[in-house]
């Protein structure tokens, strides 16, 4: 093919033109071929790119970029060449770790589901796409290794789709998805001149993928060549979006055809529309203060963000008009360009086109083709009026816009009649159309050799008034104040118009910002304060005494807002768990390999919200969960087809709401524990809780068991039918957690475990009750009911120890005040609560339930050591410090202390 | 009641002192670890603690383990009267230099008097295991320089080991 000729040739020209100057003569010929076939091919702004490239010694990174983005509708940059920008370029460092993760969070998932569906074609073409934005990301700022594997990766997915065989990828996908990880995090920690974590045995790999093919692809010495031509092949199923050559009627701009629709476009979307209400702000203040470098720069640096970040997603003439008012505002900057007041009307009208593609990303209505003809028209009237310099190089957004001014065949006339123009639109005195009508005129009288200035063409079109163009030819000249006040005199309607399209804007902005988490935190922090504050205020005894209804309704009121500000400010921290079972699911994959078992993991519920903190210490209790469900809990294939199970084990993680809490449950269809097998490992362990003889204990006890610090240690840890690997470090996290964990469990069908876990780790709901001169606070999540006790429910069992009949079960009661050392006022006579911790339950007995209440929970101090069955102080109401009980210590502190 | 005293910076013994009473004895405490005193606030009790942790108060919505400092110099605990307060002293709680506050309870304040290096008697060896710093003589009294760090640090080892 022409054309790949054509780009191998423009490479090695590339290279040679790098050391030698003869080699520029060489560049300028690869140059001019590229275009030829580039116009055989019918890419026409791209040919003229290159022509003008050949025609002004063209500098070979941009001739490589434009090379590139012909054949993968890519706008690349290479490495070295963008040193300058690379200031500019932290933030987008940052924004490419963040989409790297994402997307390689998405690859993952994809390919998990790919393993079980290979046939799925809609998920191959989404991984495909996932892919090569990746590696467009990767190339604008300048990540050659990255961009490589990525490339590769994607010709490798297109083998596999042409052989037929998804399967094959997946390993040497995940591969890379995990590459891709590591380096977004040696960038996330040393910035863009980080370099590549090791590549070349994933290459390797890559390139033997469908192991058919690996000969035509796993020659080093011909990777350079390989991968200008594969750069290539994706040509014709990418073509340059809103390519303006389109005759016939007016089209709308098309984004979304070849963008990356998922978060990081939201975020692009929210991101674009601060920069650009920022823009706005700051060009305002630039007209009245041209001098003003840091406003421009701030100008600058906005669009070069969108740039970056719509390059990233793949939307081309976002790119392309930030790109060229970016040139623009580079060259005020660097004062090649005489700062005028209609440059500020340009990046106005710049931005607001791109700020109405942006729109159109979220549903808005997209800006016809037109429009961005216009403006890139514009803009480049304003560039071309520029002393010519010849070191610089003309980006190849100028250059398409340049050839296609050529294309019309006006670029000799002046760029002063156009400015008129942009005057009067930007003012709002002519339409756009209008002003194409008026420019059309004067171009064919300039023909007909007749030459008129175009505000005589506008006037005798009758579109504005002989004023008008007089106020903007004011204007023009540069005394713009006093025109603008005359403007706005005149213009009432227009800056009404425009105050709403503003407000309008303003309130699309609200929809995401990012917050650090500390502020987020502290934040929550003093809201838990207000809450308490509050209550102080509503239970001040003094209160009590002032009989004002106004007061009490004032008071109820402030009850509910501070109620409300407190839920809302919770729910700020809420996260879904979706991210930690994406985790999940790519471990069960590694585990069931490495185990050698088949696992199905079904996953329901990963969007349940929960408290950002839970969801970070959950990981690691899910993690040891999960391995050990795969690892101990299922049988190999062999095994389970002989008690008749499928040989695919069954995997389920689910995360629900439950009574107020958040239940993550684990569940495997395995061997389920052996309560024989546990029991004689405990014995000989000596985990055996004492005075426990096994046989009597229930299964539950018998299960607890597993959770013992020392039952883990053994190395005979699999032989247990069952789970051993790091239980206790599972509980521990649980419970540090104020969660807790039950067994479920039938020999021979299966595991599961419940994790409960409180919604938030900063504030729990807790039942309030006194003991003597002291109110505790216990978890609402740990209580089952409570009831007053009667005589004919109370027993004593055998070993002496009080227990109290509920629902026909013997529950063991102890006093809470035994427990805190505490004096009781009512004995045997106060409230009974049933605690549960997991399936062990038991009673606590306390003088008076004083109601219940959200508290917030404070540790005792640095220095206090943990005490058992205290999970910290409140500050109630009054000011003073209650203690929050713990079930699970408490149960172990009642039950296992000679209470009685 | 409520004082916020500026710390001074001395790097020598000499310098600001608060001197309260544990009756019928005086001690004083350098000024630079005392962030407040407050008056006696209601002290939560925590169970299982050794007899020399009163408890916990809310310092301004923060929660703070409060020392019985009569237990802790192995004195008998007294009940809480009228001139009580609880001295907030700043204490190291690791090697990197962050404090964390502990509230000692005390018979009642004194003053806060400047002493000389010079007026400082190195104590007889083997008094009260290294946190007693030092003795000055007054006209009217005699009394012990407390090093709270180590007499604070010692009790909170214990009271980790009971806990």
């Amino acid at each position: 093919m022409d054309l790949s000729a054509a780009l191998a040739e423009l490479k090695a020209s590339c290279a040679l033109a790098a050391e030698i100057p003869d080699g520029l003569k060489l560049l300028r010929s690869a140059a001019n071929r590229l275009a030829k076939t580039a116009k055989a091919l019918g890419e026409i702004e791209v040919a003229r790119d290159a022509e003008s490239l050949a025609a002004q010694d063209g500098e070979l990174e941009q001739l490589l970029a434009l090379a590139r983005s012909l054949a993968a509708g890519e706008r690349l940059s290479s490495n070295e060449a963008d040193a300058g920008a690379s200031s500019e370029d932290d933030a987008l460092v940052d924004m490419l770790v963040q989409s790297m993760n994402d997307a390689s969070a998405t690859a993952e998932e994809l390919l998990l589901q790919l393993e079980a569906d290979p046939y799925n074609q809609a998920h191959v073409s989404e991984l495909r796409r996932v892919v090569h934005t990746i590696k467009g990301e990767a190339g604008v700022l300048g990540l050659d290794a990255a961009q490589v594997v990525c490339h590769e990766a994607e010709e490798m997915v297109d083998r596999c789709v042409d052989a037929g065989d998804i399967v094959p990828l997946i390993d040497p996908m995940l591969g890379v998805v995990d590459y891709l990880r590591r380096y977004a995090e040696a960038l996330r920690s040393s910035g863009s001149g980080v370099a590549s974590p090791p590549q070349q045995a994933l290459r390797k790999q890559i390139a033997a993928t469908p192991s058919a093919e690996a000969e035509d692809e796993s020659g080093a010495s011909a990777v350079a060549a390989h991968e200008v031509q594969r750069t290539l092949e994706p040509a014709p199923r990418q073509p340059i979006a809103a390519s303006p050559s389109g005759a016939g009627p007016d089209p709308q701009v098309s984004l979304l055809a070849d963008a990356l629709v998922d978060d990081t476009l939201q975020d692009f979307i929210d991101e674009s529309r601060q920069h650009l209400e920022g823009i706005e702000a700051d060009l305002l203040e630039f007209e009245s203060k041209p001098d003003d470098d840091e406003l421009l720069n701030r100008i600058f640096r906005a669009f070069h963000t969108i740039k970056g970040v719509a390059g990233f997603l793949n939307l081309a003439p976002i790119v392309r008009l930030a790109h060229t008012t970016e040139t623009l505002l580079d060259r005020l900057r660097q004062a090649t360009i005489e700062f005028q007041t209609v440059h500020v009307d340009l990046v106005l009208t710049a931005a607001d086109l791109t700020s109405k593609m942006i729109e159109s990303l979220a549903g808005g209505e997209a800006p016809r083709v037109s429009q961005l003809e216009k403006i890139d028209h514009r803009l480049n009237q304003a560039l071309r009026c520029e002393p010519v310099d010849a070191a610089y190089t003309l980006a190849p957004a100028v250059q398409e816009t340049l050839a296609a001014l050529e294309l019309v065949g006006e670029h000799a006339e002046a760029p002063t009649p156009a400015r008129l123009g942009d005057l009067l639109v930007a003012k709002g005195i002519v339409s756009k159309s209008r002003l194409d009508e008026a420019l059309a005129l004067q171009r064919a009288r300039a023909e007909s050799g007749e030459s008129m200035k175009l505000g005589e063409v506008i006037v005798e079109l009758g579109i504005a008034q002989q004023r008008d163009i007089d106020e903007a030819l004011m204007m023009q000249r540069g005394d713009h104040p006093v025109a603008r006040a005359l403007q706005s005199s005149v213009d009432v309607e227009e800056a009404a118009a425009l105050a709403t399209k503003s407000a309008k804007r303003r309130a699309q902005t609200d929809a995401t910002i990012k917050v650090s988490t500390i502020r987020l935190d502290a934040l929550v922090d003093m809201v838990g304060e207000l809450v308490i504050a509050q209550q102080m205020v509503l239970q001040d005894p003094d209160l009590r005494t002032l009989k004002s209804p106004v007061l009490a309704r004032n008071l109820s009121q402030v009850n509910k807002i501070t109620r409300d500000l407190q839920e809302a400010s919770m729910s700020l921290r809420m996260v879904t768990f979706r991210s930690t079972f994406q985790k999940v699911s790519r471990l069960v994959r590694d585990v069931a390999q490495k185990a050698g078992k088949k696992v199905e993991l079904e996953v329901a519920g990963a969007d349940t919200e929960v408290d950002r903190n839970v969801v970070e210490r959950i990981s690691d209790p899910l993690v040891h969960l999960i391995r050990n469900a795969i690892d101990h809990g299922l049988e190999p294939p062999a095994g389970r087809r002989e008690v008749g199970k499928s040989e695919t084990g069954q995997v389920d993680l689910r995360a629900y709401h439950s009574s107020g809490a958040i239940v993550v449950e684990v569940k495997d269809d395995g061997r389920g524990l052996d309560r024989d097998r546990i029991l004689a490992k405990a014995l000989e362990k000596g985990l055996l809780p004492p005075g426990a003889y096994g046989p009597d204990m229930s299964d539950d006890d018998v299960f607890k068991l597993i959770f013992e610090p020392g039952f883990s240690t053994a190395a005979a840890v699999t032989d247990i039918s069952g789970r051993g690997v790091g239980m206790d470090v599972v509980r521990k996290n649980i419970e540090a957690m104020r969660g807790r964990i039950e067994i479920q469990s039938r020999k021979g069908a299966g595991t599961t475990f419940l994790l409960r876990l409180p919604l938030t780790l900063a504030i729990i709901d807790g039942m309030v009750v006194r003991v003597g001169q002291q109110r505790f606070v216990i978890p609402t999540l740990s209580i089952e009911e409570s009831f007053q006790p009667s005589a004919r429910k109370a027993h004593w069992s055998a070993d002496g120890g009080p227990v109290v009949d509920v629902r026909g079960t013997l529950v063991p009661v102890r006093h809470l005040s035994q427990i805190v050392d505490a004096q009781s006022d009512t004995g045997h006579e106060g409230v009974m609560v049933l605690m549960t911790n997991g399936a062990e339950r038991f009673c606590l007995q306390v003088d008076e339930i004083l109601g219940q209440q959200q508290v917030v929970i404070k540790n005792l101090g640095a220095t206090m050591p943990k005490i058992n069955g205290v999970a910290g102080g409140a500050i109630m109401g009054d000011g003073r410090v209650a203690l929050i009980l713990d079930a699970e210590g408490l149960a172990r502190e009642a039950l296992s202390a000679a209470c009685y | 009641m409520q004082q916020e005293l500026t710390r001074s910076s001395s790097a020598t013994r000499g310098g600001k002192y608060l001197v309260f009473a544990l009756d019928p004895n005086q001690y004083a405490v350098p000024i630079k670890v005392v962030r407040e005193i407050i008056a006696m606030h209601e002290i939560t009790p925590l169970p299982r603690m050794p007899h020399f942790v009163r408890g916990v108060i809310n310092l301004r919505g923060r929660i703070i383990p409060v020392a019985d400092l009569r237990v802790c110099l192995g004195m008998s605990s007294n009940e809480a009267t009228r001139t009580s307060c609880i001295i907030v002293a700043d204490i190291e709680c690791d090697d990197e230099g962050t404090t964390t506050q502990i509230g000692c309870m005390v018979d009642s304040v004194c003053e806060v008097r400047e002493i000389d290096e010079a007026e400082i008697q190195t104590p007889p060896h083997g008094t009260d295991g290294g946190h007693v710093n030092g003795l000055v003589r007054t006209d009217e009294a005699v009394f012990a320089i407390l090093e709270l760090e180590v007499l604070l640090g010692e009790i909170g080892a214990q009271a980790r080991m009971l806990g």
